[in-house]
């Protein structure tokens, strides 16, 4: 279930989501017809399926389609995922922030890190480690940089 | 049929892995250097498995030919269900290979843990070579406790992820993974209400997903959810009672790469088409086992890692099994 939290800042509505998005999702309904622009905050999205993708395609292609600005601020991991498995998944907006996931190599706890889009593109792939946030141990970014920032590149 | 498992590759990693599979499913490993003698003995008596080394272009299609020549594609002697290619590349870069009729099994070479890869392997291989390797039980024989669920419209797949989530949050899965899991699963319960019908019917007119009335599903639709964990891998399983998987095209969908491609949602269809190049690209492994009319069993397949790099960077395959 996608729950959806609207305000507005100057000219920009802000969309916080959260939840999931999938066949039930109506994103035409949840954000409404397409504003001169909109910021999307994703850090709660948890998973999106195929049809999820689909439906998301169909409304911001319409936004995209209408001239709507579009930004996506502090993508979670499950967007990041999507973003980086098709190729017009942000259909002409902007990404912000991405979250990168972190596990510690000591006790494996998770942790996420939130790193502005052009911060990433200046660290290349040498991403930073971090200090565990349960012990004394390192978390170190966990996925394959490469893939995981393949979006950077395109 | 011969109880021996044909490996035509001179590379050391598949013979550990063909050493590996062959243990496990208590086959006779040969190995051969030519297309023609794998051939050769598919003619005499076909062998429980072929495994071939598919990386290298110029022989899969010496064997391919080989095939179609001395057998014929369609032959009673060439069963796809026990042709098992072995490759370096992504199977969205594999080519003819995925499209070819007489293939059965897409393996992703696993170059750093052939020999684990291979026991993973064998123990499908070994369902498989036993009869219709329906249900978990036959893969998980003996080694994992088994769990059913019943599904019996689609309201209820909210409720199954839920307690799958549940079961893998008990399990103490890491979050990605256990998110990855989810969303194969979802996409897997997506296939069997949506597209296992519409094929079935042969229908290409349906409306979108959003309109859906719950109700055009029949009652008996029934589909299975089955769970396995035996402390390494996750097993989960949806069956349905449609059987209307089509080879061809599934083997069109798992390798769609809309990287270099942009993503054009269909108004027409019910589904998204992405699914399980989505689930494929995601890691794991994927069986498909179905009796055309009967039913369809679709399963995927993980191993928990302690990170998500290693997670993602798991063996990987797509095994089809059909029983006409």
């Amino acid at each position: 279930m996608l729950q959806v939290e609207k305000s507005q800042k100057g000219s920009i509505f802000l969309f916080k989501l959260s939840g999931n998005i999938e066949e039930n999702t109506k994103l035409d309904e949840a954000l409404g017809e397409p504003k001169p622009q909109m910021e999307i905050h994703l850090k709660d999205i948890s998973r999106i399926n195929s049809i999820g993708v689909k439906g998301w395609i169909k409304y911001f292609q319409n936004c995209q389609a209408k001239g709507t600005k579009i930004t996506f601020t502090e993508c979670s991991t499950a967007i990041v995922e999507q973003i980086n498995l098709i190729s017009n998944f942000t259909c002409g907006g902007a990404i912000e922030s991405i979250y990168l996931p972190y596990s510690c190599g000591k006790c494996r706890t998770e942790q996420l890190c939130l790193l502005k889009v052009e911060d990433l593109k200046k660290l290349g792939m040498n991403l930073p480690t971090l200090k565990c946030s349960k012990c004394t141990g390192t978390a170190e970014f966990d996925d394959i940089p490469e893939d995981y920032l393949a979006f950077l590149s395109r | 049929m011969n109880k021996s498992l044909v490996l035509l590759s001179d590379r050391k990693e598949d013979q550990i892995f063909a050493n590996s599979v062959a243990a496990v499913s208590d086959l006779n490993l040969v190995q051969v250097q030519t297309p023609q003698e794998a051939v050769k003995i598919m003619q005499d008596s076909p062998p429980k498995m072929v495994l071939v080394d598919g990386s290298s272009e110029a022989l899969f299609n010496t064997f391919h030919e080989t095939v179609s020549e001395s057998l014929g594609l369609y032959s009673e002697n060439v069963q796809p269900n026990h042709i098992h290619f072995l490759s370096d590349l992504p199977i969205s870069k594999a080519g003819l290979l995925v499209h070819s009729p007489i293939l059965g099994s897409f393996i992703k070479r696993d170059p750093e843990q052939p020999e684990e890869s291979g026991a993973h392997y064998g123990r499908i291989v070994n369902a498989a070579i036993q009869g219709k390797p329906f249900g978990l039980n036959e893969i998980f024989e003996g080694t994992a406790k088994v769990q059913k669920i019943e599904m019996r419209n689609i309201s209820q797949k909210s409720h199954i992820l839920e307690a799958v989530k549940i079961y893998l949050t008990a399990g103490k899965w890491p979050t990605r993974q256990r998110s990855t899991v989810l969303t194969a699963l979802d996409e897997l319960l997506i296939n069997a209400v949506y597209d296992a019908p519409q094929a079935a019917q042969g229908s290409q007119s349906q409306t979108s997903p959003t309109k859906i009335d719950i109700s055009q599903f029949e009652p008996e639709t029934n589909i299975a959810v089955t769970l396995a964990f035996d402390g390494t891998f996750f097993g989960v399983s949806v069956t349905d009672l449609y059987g209307s998987l089509d080879k061809a095209k599934l083997m069109r969908h798992i390798p769609k790469n809309h990287l270099k491609t942009e993503y054009k949602p269909k108004a027409n269809t019910l589904s998204a088409g992405i699914g399980l190049s989505m689930v494929y690209q995601t890691g794991g492994g994927l069986v498909f086992i179905c009796e055309p009319g009967v039913k369809t069993e679709a399963l995927v397949y993980y191993r928990r890692t302690d990170s998500f790099k290693d997670f993602r960077n798991q063996f990987r395959f797509v095994s089809t099994h059909f029983y006409f």
